[in-house]
């Protein structure tokens, strides 16, 4: 899927989600909510954030850690039922994003145009929130992105079949709710639940950490860009919001870099490792971060601060693609 | 080696029946002027990587802009082993 096929899915799923919300509101005004629904959501909720947090995002876009063939395809199928985009379009843009956040190039960066006041935060805030996905011409060559991912034939399958992955999105929620009240209007109400509404607030998380993320927050490394750490969006976020730590440290598997840093996705992929699930977890130890920190205070960090090299990848005609360089 | 009858066949398999049937392939035909999307490109240099045991440089397969470019990376790459 890419081109004008993508365009159209991109559309339909902001503007399905939307439907979805107002009709569970008008559900929620006449008092036909009822506890099935709410689990078919926190159960959606849970497959599809941890498959955007732990799969796409760590597991994929990352290599923060390895698992076994089941779990991989198990994660990055529930990071298409997420409805973000197919694996391969998702972590090409992400790496993307790693490799020049904040700068010409990036293809969410709330400094996109910078236009001066308060009209042009807003839109900047919007561009990298949301109105990224429309623009028609953003493509990131996966062949130089990700080639390590195209190179999986699982992943390949699964970004070809992206569509049914979705629509399993909505049905599975729809067979919760059925099983649990055993009515028509069950399965419904949970599919639309479950699914419709679950993609609606789940998206604008993970969208929130590219646009506050970049934006509004705590700066603990002095990064050649403007993440930040988002402590209020941790939690549901399933610890992608610690958007500093991470554009400081990519590779980490763990997010949150102290204690009292939520990171449910850290602990998940610790969780794998004592059961002997996952393995080569990257972990940066207290004197690497004081040691980057230190350096980076030097060069003073924010989004005019020089990263090296300047170019984005997919602009060099004879680049050869470092993954290390990108992810 | 690879042929150039290997690929097309690839890619008619990989296009099915979208192509037209009487759509030319040879070693001058653009990538692009085929309508082959990034993932259907990638299926197809992934699957001859599969079958001839050999790892192509992805940067050099981006930059295919002909399929007579693919073959000669392809080629290429079996050559030195
Ligand atoms: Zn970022
Ligand atoms: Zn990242």
């Amino acid at each position: 899927m890419d081109g004008r096929e993508h365009y159209t899915f991109i559309l339909i799923s902001a503007l399905l989600p939307l439907f979805g919300v107002v009709a569970a509101i008008v559900l929620l005004w006449n008092k036909l909510v009822g506890p099935a629904d709410m689990v078919a959501f926190g159960i959606m909720y849970v497959i599809a954030g941890l498959g955007v947090s732990t799969g796409y995002h760590r597991l994929l876009a990352h290599r923060a850690f390895q698992t076994t063939r089941p779990l991989r395809i198990f994660f990055a199928a529930a990071g298409a039922m997420a409805g973000q985009g197919p694996p391969i379009t998702w972590v090409a843009h992400h790496r993307r994003h790693h490799r020049v956040a904040d700068k010409p190039g990036d293809p969410h960066s709330p400094y996109h145009d910078e236009e001066p006041g308060l009209k042009g935060a807003l839109k900047g805030l919007w561009h990298a929130h949301m109105g990224w996905l429309f623009e028609r011409g953003l493509s990131s060559d996966p062949m130089r992105y990700c080639p390590d991912i195209l190179r999986d034939k699982d992943m390949r399958f699964i970004s070809k079949h992206f569509t049914w992955f979705v629509l399993a999105g909505v049905a599975l929620p729809g067979l919760i709710g059925f099983t649990l009240t055993g009515t028509l209007f069950g399965a419904m109400t949970g599919a639309l639940w479950g699914g419709l509404v679950r993609f609606f607030f789940a998206n604008h998380v993970t969208y929130a950490v590219n646009s506050i993320g970049h934006y509004f927050g705590r700066r603990r490394f002095a990064t050649p860009d403007e993440s930040r750490n988002v402590g209020w969006l941790a939690l549901f976020s399933f610890g992608e919001a610690w958007h500093n730590n991470h554009h400081a440290f990519p590779r980490s598997a763990s997010h949150g870099m102290r204690w009292y840093e939520l990171d449910i996705s850290a602990l998940v992929i610790r969780g794998l490792e004592r059961l002997k699930l996952a393995d080569h977890v990257i972990r940066i130890d207290r004197e690497r971060q004081e040691a980057k920190a230190l350096a980076w205070e030097k060069l003073g960090g924010g989004r005019h601060a020089r990263s090296t090299p300047a170019k984005p990848l997919a602009e060099r005609r004879t680049a050869a693609v470092g993954i290390v360089d990108v992810e | 080696m690879i042929t150039i009858d290997e690929l097309a066949s690839l890619i008619r398999q990989e296009m099915r029946g979208k192509l037209p049937k009487d759509t030319q392939i040879d070693e001058n035909t653009r990538l692009d002027s085929l309508g082959l999307s990034s993932l259907q490109v990638s299926e197809v240099v992934f699957t001859l990587e599969d079958e001839h045991g050999v790892e192509f440089d992805p940067a050099r397969a981006a930059n295919a802009q002909t399929l007579g470019d693919l073959l000669a990376l392809g080629n290429s790459v079996l050559e030195t082993r």
